[in-house]
């Protein structure tokens, strides 16, 4: 095409149009997620977490302000997703290298984003955070490589939450620490009667690694890699899916629908369920029965069961990292963390704040039961692609779970698709 | 009648219709917004995510170039086959039935039709409604225990089918929602279209002893056939992109028997961060969108109808 | 009674009959949004519950902060819309009555980026925010897909069958292409721009998946899905309040609708999107 004065000039004027255009739209933006400024004691900070609604965000926001009593130089701003699309929300904030200061991190979750988050040992150091006042198995589960990415504010071993009420209509006793498959499974069929079943369950991670892990004693993980073909690892998978497949002791699950667990249970359809102890005082006033709680039945080697927990790290990208680690010091420190547990929000991750926990959840064996849990359970350490073996595991995890494909090939196909996609 | 609108350059330099050239100064303001618009924001993005699809283009870490790598590990992955035969299984199932019942219901609710007004916005709900709360509504409805199966089991004493649980009644169940979600649209199309017709051809046509299939078939069909094509061919494109009902119902499962092209892009680009493999899905499903609506095009001659 | 009358009445049951279908998952919807939260599931479905709870309306507002999601939402929504309308109309303009070089494969490039499917668009379109620092703001929410070929199309269609006569009258005693636009052919294209209007702020106020990508203070920019989406939470999902929310996120597109039902009618006719 010949470009004629005309033609050019045509050209121009669209082209300064969009230029126009698009300056006059910069000047008004330019708030993409600021990384913070300021020097150690006088910073401005966002921090990026999991909201449900606007209590969460006074109960979260309360927790920020503790770093500005702290220290009045710093502020810390509470920005919020549901918890759903927090996961890719933080991925693409992470990769965009205009992340906020702060980060809420899952244990699951950490290995995933953890290249993006800095390494906190030093600041550990340089600011004294006692690491033996919390968790150990939270502590340990928020590591990657070795090195610490993110503090806890909660942590907690997967327990059995069941319905007391329908333990006393079908005559079954109370479940007690120590108690083993055998009795959980006869306990499930007795009350698998009327429409309602003994048990629900869930292909997500934490409930097939934690059955998995009190069955046969096998982990996800061996030596960093993923290891579900793992004949100890499918015997306990395959177990788990008879419960609903055969055993038909838990109700067929639906696809992709997180809260049909809980809502099964809660509803008093199921009388059991293997859940956290952050979800113990919401549950309580959810349901209209007696709720208890019991360690995860224990299998040949006695029961077994995983950790998890969430915290707080800093994003690679911010731009004061030191304010923004004392501002997660103050975050995790004692008083918000009891404020937390008094609120009934999570099981909290510091030794010293448990007892105002324990008064919340006015049940009475709480304690016995999660101690033995804790004693009892390891941090489940996750890989690389975690994020995917669980969209994986959900998927095929279902399929398995409703007897439409066999558990062993469920593993095999998660394996193989989680190998060739990192 | 298109190429008669165009001069021939010559004219236009030598000045001979000023007329034209003036026009071609104020067409280049009329159009600045849209085609500014659309250079930035569609033609730009396009050819940069197909830049971006040669590259194992992670979120954190280091890019390589692959070339067609992308595309040779979506085309060898079984999963992503799936996903492409899941999509067209889809459209399959959506477009046919969308077409009948919203031309069904536009032409059984005829001008004589009292309330008539009323049914348009009646159907017209769920398309105006956020697809997040439609799609809700209808988990409510499938999920077990939901309504269905509560009805089902309490009143005729069996369990309604594991709708999002099975891999057999996954898709169903969300075509299902989706024609309940999305026929109102075309409905309304037809409706216009059908209100076109002369009611004095129907009447004659019936007075000639042309039963109602027939009156449909010979007076109606033709007169609604371009906005049948244009419907068609809309609901086609739009249906390739179906995302939010599996992404809500049952996140692509059970397996990946519901996992579609779009949801696939989302979970490779926002999930599991690779951008690469996430822009190659989506220039494939453009490609396959681009053929499909070349056919339609193709096609329309043999039955459009544009000069009744 | 004669069989036509007759065939009538039938008519008239069945088409009501099929309205009932259809309004169940509806019905079904308000009546959820009027139970108290442990009433959702119960064995045997009921249609209301122990009480009628509006409180849950009131609930469901206060659990997120709707009122910021109804502001940001209908802002995004008219704003974006008022720029499809005007860009749209311009060039439709153009194409239909303006003479210039290129015009016709101009058009055909329009036309062609209707098939790009937004999600293609998804990954760079965030690169292209984030380097015009738009991540998180109402920009971002608005201008990506307000520049749209559809609306181009449908108003040139409808522009296309404005008698040439009619502006050429008004060319002739000096009017330029601009008062012609102005004076002419917007206020003849009422019908069309309804439907234009109607369409587009039905797709800004439902849209999902590209809020979901670039807001990242809900609480802030959060628009009605996004706030629909936090009823799902960790520890299950509040479908009550969801209910009451999801049907209050009805309302304005309703209104919409009902308040340009004759003109979206006749625009339906007029652009040819119904008939010729």
């Amino acid at each position: 095409m010949r470009g004629t004065p005309a033609r050019a000039r045509r050209w121009l004027t669209a082209a300064g149009a969009v230029l126009a255009l698009t300056a006059v739209a910069a000047c008004g933006g330019g708030n993409g997620g600021s990384s913070g400024s300021g020097s150690a004691d006088k910073a401005d900070l966002t921090w990026q977490f999991w909201i449900g609604g606007t209590a969460d965000q006074a109960a979260w926001q309360k927790v920020a302000d503790q770093a500005h009593v702290d220290h009045s130089g710093i502020t810390v701003k509470l920005q919020g997703t549901d918890w759903n699309n927090y996961w890719s929300k933080i991925g693409t904030l992470l990769a965009g290298g205009k992340a906020p200061c702060i980060i809420g991190m899952q244990s699951l979750r950490l290995a995933s984003y953890a290249s993006a988050m800095l390494p906190l040992d030093d600041l550990m150091k340089k600011y004294g955070l006692k690491t033996e006042d919390f968790d150990k198995p939270i502590m340990d589960g928020l590591k990657a490589d070795g090195k610490q990415v993110a503090i806890p504010y909660d942590s907690g071993p997967m327990v059995i939450f069941y319905n007391k009420d329908l333990f006393k209509a079908a005559g079954v006793a109370d479940p007690k620490p120590g108690w083993t498959m055998a009795e959980f499974e006869a306990a499930a069929k007795k009350l698998t009667t009327g429409g309602r079943t003994g048990l629900v369950t869930t292909p997500g991670d934490l409930g097939v690694t934690s059955w998995v892990r009190t069955l046969t004693g096998a982990e996800p993980l061996a030596g960093g890699k993923l290891n579900l073909t793992d004949q100890k690892f499918v015997d306990g998978f395959t177990t788990y899916a008879n419960f609903v497949r055969t055993d038909k002791i838990a109700p067929q699950v639906p696809s992709g629908n997180s809260d049909f667990e809980t809502t099964q249970f809660t509803s008093g359809k199921s009388a059991m369920q293997l859940n956290g102890p952050w979800s113990l005082i919401d549950t309580l006033g959810k349901v209209k029965f007696n709720l208890g709680i019991a360690p995860i039945p224990a299998g040949p080697d006695g029961s077994k069961t995983f950790t998890a927990g969430s915290g707080f790290g800093i994003s690679r990208s911010c731009k004061t990292p030191d304010a923004a680690f004392q501002a997660i010091m103050s975050m995790t420190s004692e008083k918000p963390l009891t404020t937390l547990a008094a609120a009934g929000r999570a099981y909290p991750a510091r030794t010293a704040a448990h007892p105002t926990w324990f008064t919340a959840a006015k049940i009475p064996e709480a304690k016995e039961v999660i101690e033995y849990a804790s004693q009892n359970s390891v941090p489940l350490v996750t890989s690389k692609n975690w994020v995917q073996v669980n969209d994986l595991l959900t998927r095929f995890g279902t399929q398995a779970l409703n007897g439409e494909i066999p558990p062993d090939q469920a593993l095999k196909t998660i394996q193989d698709q989680a190998g060739s996609g990192s | 009648m298109l190429n008669e609108t165009v001069a021939p350059a010559e004219n236009v330099r030598s000045g001979r219709r000023p007329a034209l050239r003036k026009d071609g100064r104020y067409a280049s303001v009329f159009l600045a917004p849209s085609l500014g618009g659309l250079a930035l924001f569609t033609l730009f993005p396009t050819a940069m995510a197909l830049a971006i699809s040669l590259f194992d283009w992670p979120v954190f870490g280091e890019r390589k170039f692959l070339g067609f790598g992308n595309y040779s590990h979506l085309l060898s992955d079984p999963v992503f086959r799936r996903v492409v035969l899941n999509t067209g299984l889809f459209v399959a199932l959506y477009v046919p039935l969308n077409v009948i019942v919203s031309l069904g219901l536009a032409t059984w609710l005829g001008p004589k039709i009292k309330g008539r007004q009323a049914f348009r916005v009646l159907f017209f709900i769920p398309v105006m409604t956020p697809m997040v709360a439609n799609v809700m509504v209808w988990r409510l409805l499938f999920q077990p225990g939901g309504l269905l199966d509560a009805g089902l089991s309490s009143w005729f004493g069996i369990h309604a089918p594991n709708f999002l649980g099975s891999s057999n009644w996954a898709m169903p169940a969300i075509v299902a929602m989706s024609i309940w979600q999305g026929f109102g649209y075309n409905f309304l199309v037809f409706s216009a279209a059908i209100d076109q017709v002369p009611q004095s051809q129907l009447e004659s046509a019936q007075i000639d002893g042309a039963g109602p299939f027939q009156r449909f078939r010979y007076v109606t069909w033709p007169m609604i056939t371009p906005s049948l094509f244009f419907a068609t061919t809309m609901t086609l494109i739009t249906s390739f992109q179906v995302f939010a009902q599996p992404f809500i119902l049952t996140q692509g499962g059970p397996g990946v028997a519901t996992q579609t092209i779009v949801m696939y892009v989302y979970n490779q680009g926002w999930q599991f961060l690779s951008m690469g493999l996430a822009s190659a899905a989506g220039w494939v499903l453009f490609v396959i969108i681009m053929g499909i609506t070349a056919i339609q095009f193709v096609g329309q001659r043999k039955w459009v109808n544009y000069d009744v | 009674m004669t069989s036509e009358n007759l065939r009538r009445v039938v008519s008239h049951v069945l088409l009501i009959a099929v309205a009932i279908v259809f309004l169940g998952p509806l019905v079904y919807a308000v009546s959820t949004s009027l139970k108290p939260a442990d009433e959702v599931f119960t064995p045997t479905p009921h249609l209301f519950g122990s009480q009628l709870r509006w409180q849950n309306y009131a609930d469901a507002f206060t659990f997120a902060p709707f009122g910021k999601y109804f502001l940001n939402s209908l802002f995004v929504a008219v704003t974006g819309t008022l720029v499809v309308v005007c860009a749209s109309s311009m060039s439709a303009y153009a194409f239909a009555r303006l003479k210039f070089r290129g015009r016709e494969q101009l058009f055909v490039l329009f036309l062609g980026t209707l098939m790009v499917p937004q999600e293609v668009l998804i990954v760079p379109m965030y690169w292209l925010m984030q380097s015009l620092g738009w991540v998180d703001s109402y920009w971002a929410l608005i201008l990506p897909w307000a520049f749209t070929a559809f609306g181009t199309f449908l108003l040139r269609q409808f522009f296309l069958t404005v008698p040439a006569e009619l502006e050429e009258a008004a060319r002739v005693d000096g009017c330029g292409p601009f008062r012609s636009f102005l004076r002419i052919m917007l206020p003849l294209a009422r019908p069309a721009i309804a439907v234009l209007t109607v369409f587009t702020f039905i797709s800004f106020w439902g849209s999902f998946l590209w809020p979901l990508i670039i807001v990242n203070s809900v609480e802030d920019k959060g628009t009605v899905p996004l706030g629909l989406a936090q009823f799902i939470g960790q520890q299950g999902t509040q479908w009550n309040l969801m209910m009451a929310a999801s049907i209050m996120a009805m309302i304005p597109t309703v209104l919409l609708v009902v308040l340009l039902q004759k003109h979206l009618v006749r625009g339906l006719l007029v652009t040819g999107l119904g008939g010729r």
